[in-house]
Parts: C-alpha cells; structure tokens; sequence
C-alpha cells in the first residue's frame, strides 16, 4: 500500500496498473527460494485505505496462478528493509478485516 | 500334520508376509517425501525469520537446507531454490557480492541438473535478473538474462502466448530503460501482437500493451503513435466501464486518461492534456475523495498543463493543494512531496517569487536529504 526506497518485488512484472479492490496495481509474480510470491504494489502511496482481498484473490485465481486455495492465515503489517541508520517509527493505527 | 497341510500353512504364511510388506511400502512415506517435506519447512522457518529480520536465525535454517539437500542421491530444483534463498538472505544483509554469487550459483546449478532451455530455468534467471535489475541496477545484464527467459519461453510446446508476451514487454522495457528505442521496440510490438490474437486472455491484456507501447513511443518522442495507441486503450476502457459497475473500472479510465494527458503534455499540447487531466482528477475526486494522495499525480499534470499555458495563478492553485494533500494523507516530510516541492519553485521562479521559490527548494532539500539512505 505504501513503499520507499528502491526496493523490489520479487520475480517479475506480470501486470500493470491493474485496478483491483478499489486500488491499482502492478503484480509480480516470482520465487523467495521457498514458495511462489505474489507482490501486489501500489501504484501510488496511501496511508489508508480499504481492500477487497477477494478481489485480489480472485483475479489470482482468474490469472490460473492458483486453485481454490484456502486462506488460513492473513497478516498485516511492514517489511522494513532499511530505516537508514536512524531510528524510524512505524505506526498501525488501526485493523480490521471483515467478511462480505 | 500331513505334507499337503504343511505346504498350505507355510503358502499362506508367504502370502500373509508378503502382503503385510506391501502394506508397509504403500503406508511409509517415501525418504524423498520426508525430505520434500523437510526441506519446505526448513526453508519456510528461514523466510519467516528474514521477515522479522533474524538473518542469523535465516542463515542458519538455509545452512540446515543446504546439508539435508548434501545427502540426496540426485540434485534437484530444491538447490536451485535454496542457493536462491541463500541469494535472498544475503541482499537482505547487503552481502551483494555473496548474494550475486548464490544467485549465479542457482542458475548454474539449473542449468547442470536440466539444461539450459529447460523451463525449470526461468526461476532463478529471473531471481539473478531482479537482482540485477533492484540492487546492482545493471540493466544490460538484465536485458540478457530476460532474452533467455523469452527464449525458453518460446521453446515450450506449446508455448503460452500470455507468458511470451509478458516476457517481451519487460524485456522491451528494459531496453526502453536503457535509451535503446530500436531495440525496445520490436519487442513491445510482439507483445501488442500476441495480445491481439489472444483468444482467451481478454482484453486486459491488450489494454495493458497499448498502454505500454503508448507510454514507450511517449518517451522516444514519437507522438503520434502515443496518442494513437493511449486513444484505442481509453476507448476500450470507457466500453468497459459503461457496462461493469464498480469503482476499479473507472479507476481504468482515469489511468488511460491521465496517460494522454502525459502524452499531450509531452507533445506540447497543453490545451488538450488540461482537458485529460480535468476528466481524471473528476473521477479520482469521486471515488477516492476530495484529498486522497491519489489526485496529487492528477494535480501535477493539471498544474504543467496550465503552466505551459501560462495560466499561473490556476497552475498554483493546484501545486499548493498537491502539497497539502501529500501533508495531510502522508506527512509533511514524505518524500513524494520533493518533486511537487520543485515543480512549485520552478512556477515561483517564472513569476518572479524568487523567494518564495526558494524556500521551497530548501524545504525540499532538507526532506531530500532525510531520505537519502532509503
């Protein structure tokens, strides 16, 4: 949803400026050297917002880059790569995630 | 017991024995199973300690990786990912050198275990080629190993004309990075091509091309063209929109039209990208509000439009709101804000603010400064 500096997806570009949930895109798709990784980046920055996962899902699952999975597990949160040797705060103000 | 009822007794026990060891092969899992399974869950431990920045803890469970895998009869893709993961850990701990070793490593270790055009090859090409591309930036090297990709790509029977395609299109954006036009191009035309026939992609696929193409003929100059494609990609986007509801297919229209009014103002048109960038920022205002930091690209392009137009004041109106949507949706020393920072002094300095302009310039220094490193 928001990103800085001049960090990378992993893999490659598979799409851009997909718009998916309510938000654009561009999708990577590619391998950690454990499991397959899709990276769903933000065109733009944005301090909030909401998502439609299943959106995000299903255009996934449309793509043929899975099937019918079951999601156990969802997380939210940063991956901090660099703070520039300083310390930098990250907040979460606030989280939910509902069925509809 | 008589003959006839010994050799029945020992018949059945054979039978029983024999059964009871076939039932034993079929329930234990086999050593390369266990393995498999061992490896997934050793690998899986790494990247859940990368993701929390235990490269150590990462280091070593990609350690315990590498010396189940020493003890497997036959090399397989698991070493090709675990030099990969290996690769991962050590950019994560900015070991570059050591991690452009493991990556090199994972496609040697590919290309000994299958060949180098077999499709097994293109994960750890295209991991080489992100770290090419993100880390040492040395786009010539990733032009080659994306030529590689495409070339096994191609070579696949049958080939998936959607994979190819991607394939060219980064790999004409590559070139197109580079400043090398006439190589870019062939291969951005490949891709609209494949697009175009593709029966069963639909027409996102192609929308994604002409927007594509549209934005390489923009940047070598080539205007017509641009306009041309960007035009074609609106028009299918608005047919798109007028029968699916939703917010994202309007967000489709706003980026088609945010790229013309790129295109125009490239072109030097800045009536028409005023137009283009007025009809954007309308959808964006109504989907996303009246200060998502969204419209800031749609504000900028407004702000050039009006500017080359020599329509100061309306050009102002728009910089000042851009910065304070940047500060009131990401903060006032995000660094997004540097280039409106400067597009303002720039403005400022044409109608002869010199010291307004100025402060600006210091204010998007400092910020530039404070996110150097990142």
């Amino acid at each position: 949803m928001n990103k800085r500096g001049s960090i990378g997806a992993i893999g490659s570009l598979q799409a851009s400026n997909q718009s998916i949930g309510g938000h654009t895109w561009n999708v990577y798709r590619g391998w950690n050297g454990s499991i397959e990784v899709f990276s769903f980046l933000r065109t733009s920055n944005t301090n909030s917002g909401n998502v439609d996962h299943k959106a995000v899902w299903n255009w996934i699952q449309n793509r043929g880059w899975w099937n019918n999975p079951t999601i156990n597990n969802i997380q939210f949160g940063f991956e901090i790569t660099n703070t520039s040797n300083s310390n930098q705060s990250f907040v979460c103000n606030g989280r939910s995630d509902w069925n509809g | 017991m008589n003959k006839k009822k010994q050799s029945l007794i020992v018949i059945l026990s054979i039978m029983f024995i024999t059964i009871i060891g076939v039932i034993s092969l079929v329930l234990k899992p086999s050593s390369k199973i266990k393995d498999t399974q061992d490896w997934e869950q050793i690998t899986v431990s790494a990247v859940k300690s990368l993701k929390v920045g235990k490269a150590a803890e990462a280091n070593q469970f990609c350690n315990q990786a590498m010396k189940l895998l020493s003890q497997v009869e036959k090399e397989d893709i698991r070493m090709v990912k675990t030099y990969m993961l290996m690769g991962e850990i050590q950019r994560w701990e900015k070991k570059y050198d050591l991690a452009e070793k493991s990556f090199i490593n994972a496609v040697n270790s590919c290309r000994k275990i299958y060949g180098p055009n077999h499709p097994n090859m293109v994960i750890p090409l295209e991991s080489l080629a992100n770290f090419y591309y993100y880390t040492k930036i040395h786009y010539y090297k990733v032009a080659n190993l994306y030529l590689q990709i495409l070339n096994i790509e191609e070579r696949k029977t049958p080939p998936s004309n959607r994979e190819v395609a991607i394939r060219a299109s980064n790999l004409a954006f590559v070139y197109q990075l580079s400043n090398q036009y006439e190589k870019a191009e062939p291969f951005h035309k490949k891709a609209l091509m494949l697009a175009e026939n593709a029966k069963d992609a639909g027409k996102s696929d192609l929308i994604q091309y002409l927007m594509a193409s549209s934005e390489f003929y923009r940047a070598w100059g080539k205007c017509e063209q641009a306009d041309l494609l960007a035009k074609r990609a609106l028009e299918m986007r608005e047919s798109i929109a007028k029968s699916t509801p939703g917010s994202d297919a309007q967000l489709d229209v706003s980026i088609c039209l945010d790229a013309l009014g790129k295109i125009n103002l490239s072109c030097e048109h800045p009536e028409v990208a005023e137009h283009f960038y007025m009809r954007s920022k309308t959808i964006i205002e109504k989907i996303m509000g009246m200060e998502h930091p969204d419209l800031v690209p749609r504000l900028t392009g407004l702000a050039a439009a009006l500017r080359a137009q020599k329509k100061y004041n309306a050009a102002r109106l728009q910089y000042e709101r851009s910065v304070e949507v940047i500060e009131k949706g990401l903060g006032s020393d995000f660094p997004e804000i540097v280039p409106v920072l400067e597009e303002y002094a720039a403005l400022l300095n044409e109608i002869k603010k010199p010291e307004e302009a100025k402060m600006m310039m210091v204010r998007a220094d400092s910020i530039r400064n404070k996110n150097s490193d990142i």
